[in-house]
């Protein structure tokens, strides 16, 4: 018994609930990467900072091939429009083929099987073994639901933007693993003013 | 003196767990803890008839996730989630008609249609009994005109956050009460206030 406890206790110890902070955006003009196109302002900021990553997501999502890119989408005009964060991709300089679309869903079945959610069935196929690894496998999988739920809560949204007002939150591009420069990639986003549905493309720099 | 064995009665209360947990191993636990109580909203109809489209996906949502190592937990929240969802057209719309898809023949009545869709329903789980548990919610509203031009798309968010404590299901409980009074507030608010909602209504 003595055993067992030192190892629970030594399993114990780092199983802190994961809390990761909100993501504050900063002033248009403090982006450097930003445009201003037909009065819709449009500021981006990948994440490329393996620190920075773990701050706000719990885990490195470069690892896993996911870019996280922050978008500040303003609308200086006097009509609104239509940001569809579905039709948000990412191209390439040369082809102008879209390279990737964003999905949160697929960003979020990578990062469990990365983060081990498979720890759990392991645990029920072989509880004996398991009981002293019980604590670490909660620590995994609160960890795993935590670095999800992130996900969602900071995810850019489909909105139409009025007049005066901004959409903003994280856009999520899985990158092919061959892919390593991100100086060739551009973004991609389409916006419908209404009413009317008149389209217009804005694209800029990735970084 | 000390045991020898293993299998002795100092260990029986770990061997009853081992055994508790090889008996739960796999379960799915059902807890029905959704909102019972449909929210009122304060009646202030646009002059519309709308028909609200409530998918198949919608009216089934639910969440499904881990309750401990060694079970899961399935929230159903379709039937809080459209019984909210009716209150509140209601509450906006002068007429509302119902409906599972969005076609809308030529010579109805009907000049919009409302579509509700579930992005994202998660929970986090903290380590231990102590620690703070969130539940959210995000839903995405959609308004078309007769012939399936977007007038209006907004994306709003219910979170609750309590201590899990020793019954996970009344933490779900607490939770989901405080999720969905923030997302049909949320919902609510941003439809009235819709500049683009407002403008269709008075050219229609």
């Amino acid at each position: 018994m003595r055993a067992i406890s030192i190892i629970l206790i030594a399993t114990m110890t780092g199983c802190a609930t994961l809390h990761l902070p909100d993501y504050h955006a900063n002033s248009f003009q403090s982006y450097s990467n930003s445009i201003v196109k037909n009065n819709v302002g449009v500021a981006i900021e990948p994440l490329t900072d393996s620190a920075k990553i773990k701050q706000y997501f719990g885990t490195d999502l470069r690892t896993t091939g996911i870019l996280p890119v922050f978008m500040l989408v303003e609308n200086r005009g006097d009509r609104s429009f239509l940001l569809s964060k579905e039709k948000i991709v990412l191209v390439t300089d040369e082809s102008n083929n879209s390279l990737v679309e964003n999905s949160s869903e697929t960003v979020s079945s990578t990062l469990a099987s990365t983060l081990g959610i498979m720890a759990v069935p392991a645990i029920v196929v072989a509880p004996i073994i398991a009981v002293p690894l019980m604590p670490l496998a909660a620590k995994l999988g609160s960890d795993v639901e935590e670095v999800r739920h992130n996900l969602a809560v900071k995810e850019f949204r489909s909105k139409t933007v009025s007049p005066g007002t901004n959409a903003q939150g994280f856009m999520y591009f899985s990158l092919p693993k061959t892919y390593t420069t991100l100086k060739r990639l551009r973004v991609q986003i389409p916006i419908t003013k209404t009413p009317g549905n008149k389209k217009q493309i804005i694209e800029m720099p990735l970084i | 003196m000390k045991s020898k064995h293993f299998f002795n009665m100092k260990n029986a209360y770990l061997w009853l767990f081992i055994f508790m947990n090889s008996l739960l191993a796999g379960c799915a636990i059902t807890w029905d803890v959704a909102p019972k109580q449909t929210k009122s909203f304060v009646s202030q109809p646009y002059n519309l008839h709308i028909l609200l489209v409530l998918p198949e996906e919608f009216r089934n949502a639910k969440w499904e996730g881990v309750n401990d190592p060694v079970s899961t937990a399935v929230i159903p929240l379709g039937g809080a989630l459209i019984s909210n969802t009716k209150s509140m057209a209601r509450a906006l719309f002068q007429e509302v008609s119902i409906g599972t898809d969005n076609v809308v023949a030529a010579n109805s009545s009907i000049d919009a249609v409302l579509t509700p869709k579930l992005i994202s329903a998660e929970r986090t789980h903290p380590t231990t009994i102590f620690g703070q548990q969130t539940s959210t919610i995000i839903l995405e509203w959609t308004l078309t005109d007769q012939k399936a031009q977007i007038i209006w798309v907004n994306t709003v968010k219910g979170q609750g956050q309590t201590a899990m404590g020793l019954n996970p299901k009344n933490g779900a409980e607490k939770q989901l009460k405080i999720v969905f009074d923030q997302l049909f507030d949320a919902s609510y608010k941003s439809i009235v206030s819709s500049v683009e909602i407002k403008q269709f209504v008075e050219k229609n």
